[in-house]
């Protein structure tokens, strides 16, 4: 083992370049679970190594015993019960390096194993990339640990561009408590005040206890929920709220008071009776178009996050406004995703993003004819669906 | 159980089954000692009785 660890070190030395020492780290991480196996197995080669001794022993006596005028089988006979225990022993012995050896780590320990390989990454500066081989490497040596919430972990830390300071597995489960109220943040624009209200507590409840500061973003979402939402709820239900949650010192509590006491509503225009605007041909379309490609994009993504996680090649699995279903079909024939998964990705935009372009146009014109500003709650959302890979399962992005 | 705890354990093992082995090599060296030691009496007995006889 001490020679393996000394040419490793050798070859560091004299390699320079990534791909070189991508393979020594490896190489180095694997030792530690090397040297248990080396060890057990000396133990097991020393334990069979003299009990195979002294039965070689016992049996040349045994031949001998004649030579010197007695009975061999008399001697066996004597020697037998010996031979017996020595076997019970060495049978046990080996049972129980081997168990201890291969025994299965407590959950408590995959935590400390998984903390532990963090913060040697950490220290050793290699951050983000240290993280991911350990994590391959856990998998390839079938080390048990949550593999779905570690990966999820990375992920966000990534998209964050928060990839080590603040973050180790010891606060994970806080840190995304933290991300599910963001998350749930980021998907409340079209939610009522009081449910807003809830999440938002939520949000800074989780981010006290993870010990983050990100009124930023709560600000930054309330903004969000106002711009959406002043020609859909009475301004007396948004003001509150920014009371609450606004930000005085950055100066946003002060524009969306101004905002909402300017254009705010007092009260909904029912413009959903019969022949009203939303009851209209026009109306119907769009909202039945944006349902269909909600649905598409909705089983898209469950068929896409069933292909083994090699062939997802990207970092995290949003398909924001920024972003399109085109972008995944480079990656996905690399690394020959199924064809039938490629074809509904190539097609996506075709049939199910256009038609509801389309139809939101014709029937923004229409509003526009009619002068009505007000939205109702159901006003079909086209943004595109968000999966949080923090949970098995794909969400929509607002409900 | 960590690799270390783990190589502690391994060592804890190995040594209950070194001293019991060194225990059984010490009977089963007394056996066959006393074993030859019995059958060279008998030798000695043999030949005294011849000897006895002889006279």
């Amino acid at each position: 083992m001490e020679n393996e660890k000394d040419l490793l070190n050798k070859d560091l030395e004299a390699t320079e370049d990534a791909v070189g020492l991508e393979k020594l780290k490896e190489d180095a991480e694997l030792l530690g679970h090397e040297d248990i196996v080396a060890r057990a197995q000396e133990k097991i080669d020393a334990i069979n190594t003299k009990t195979q001794e002294m039965t070689a022993e016992a049996d040349t006596q045994i031949e001998r015993a004649a030579e010197r005028g007695g009975d061999s089988s008399e001697l066996a006979m004597e020697v037998a019960p010996i031979q017996e225990e020595l076997r019970v022993v060495q049978e046990e012995t080996v049972e129980k390096i081997s168990a201890v050896e291969n025994s299965e780590p407590t959950r408590t320990e995959t935590v400390l194993n998984a903390m532990q390989h963090f913060e040697e990454a950490e220290i050793n500066g290699s951050n983000i990339d240290a993280y991911h081989a350990w994590l391959e490497r856990a998998v390839k040596e079938g080390i048990p640990f949550d593999e779905t919430r570690t990966r999820a972990y990375l992920d966000k830390a990534v998209e964050s561009g928060i990839v080590s300071s603040n973050y180790s597995l010891e606060n994970m489960d806080n840190w995304l408590a933290a991300q599910e109220a963001e998350s749930r943040l980021g998907k409340s624009i079209n939610v009522s005040p009081e449910e807003f209200q809830k999440i938002a507590q939520e949000y800074i409840a989780a981010n006290i206890k993870a010990g983050f500061t990100m009124s930023y973003l709560l600000s930054n979402t309330l903004g969000g929920y106002i711009n959406e939402n002043y020609n859909k709820i009475p301004r007396a239900k948004l003001l509150p709220l920014i009371e609450q949650f606004g930000d005085e010192e950055g100066g946003s509590k002060q524009r969306y008071r101004e905002q909402v006491e300017k254009y705010g509503i007092d009260e909904i225009e029912n413009t959903t009776e019969k022949g009203g605007l939303y009851d209209s041909e026009e109306y119907k379309t769009f909202f039945d178009l944006n349902k269909k490609r909600r649905e598409e994009e909705e089983t898209l993504f469950e068929e896409y996050l069933k292909i083994p996680f090699r062939m997802r090649t990207r970092g995290s699995f949003y398909l924001h406004e920024s972003s399109d279903a085109n972008n995944y079909i480079p990656d996905l024939k690399a690394t020959n995703a199924p064809e039938g998964l490629i074809k509904r990705f190539e097609e996506f935009n075709k049939n199910f993003v256009e038609p509801v372009n389309q139809a939101k146009e014709v029937f923004e014109g229409k509003r526009k004819q009619s002068g009505i500003t007000t939205e109702p709650n159901n006003y079909p959302d086209t943004r595109k669906i968000t999966y949080d890979p923090a949970e098995p399962d794909v969400k929509m992005a607002t409900v | 159980m960590t690799d270390e705890e783990k190589k502690q354990k391994i060592e804890e093992i190995y040594e209950e089954a070194r001293l019991k082995l060194l225990e059984l090599e010490a009977r089963q060296k007394d056996v066959i000692a006393g074993y030859f030691k019995q059958i060279e009496e008998k030798k000695i007995e043999a030949l005294k009785q011849e000897i006895t006889n002889s006279f």
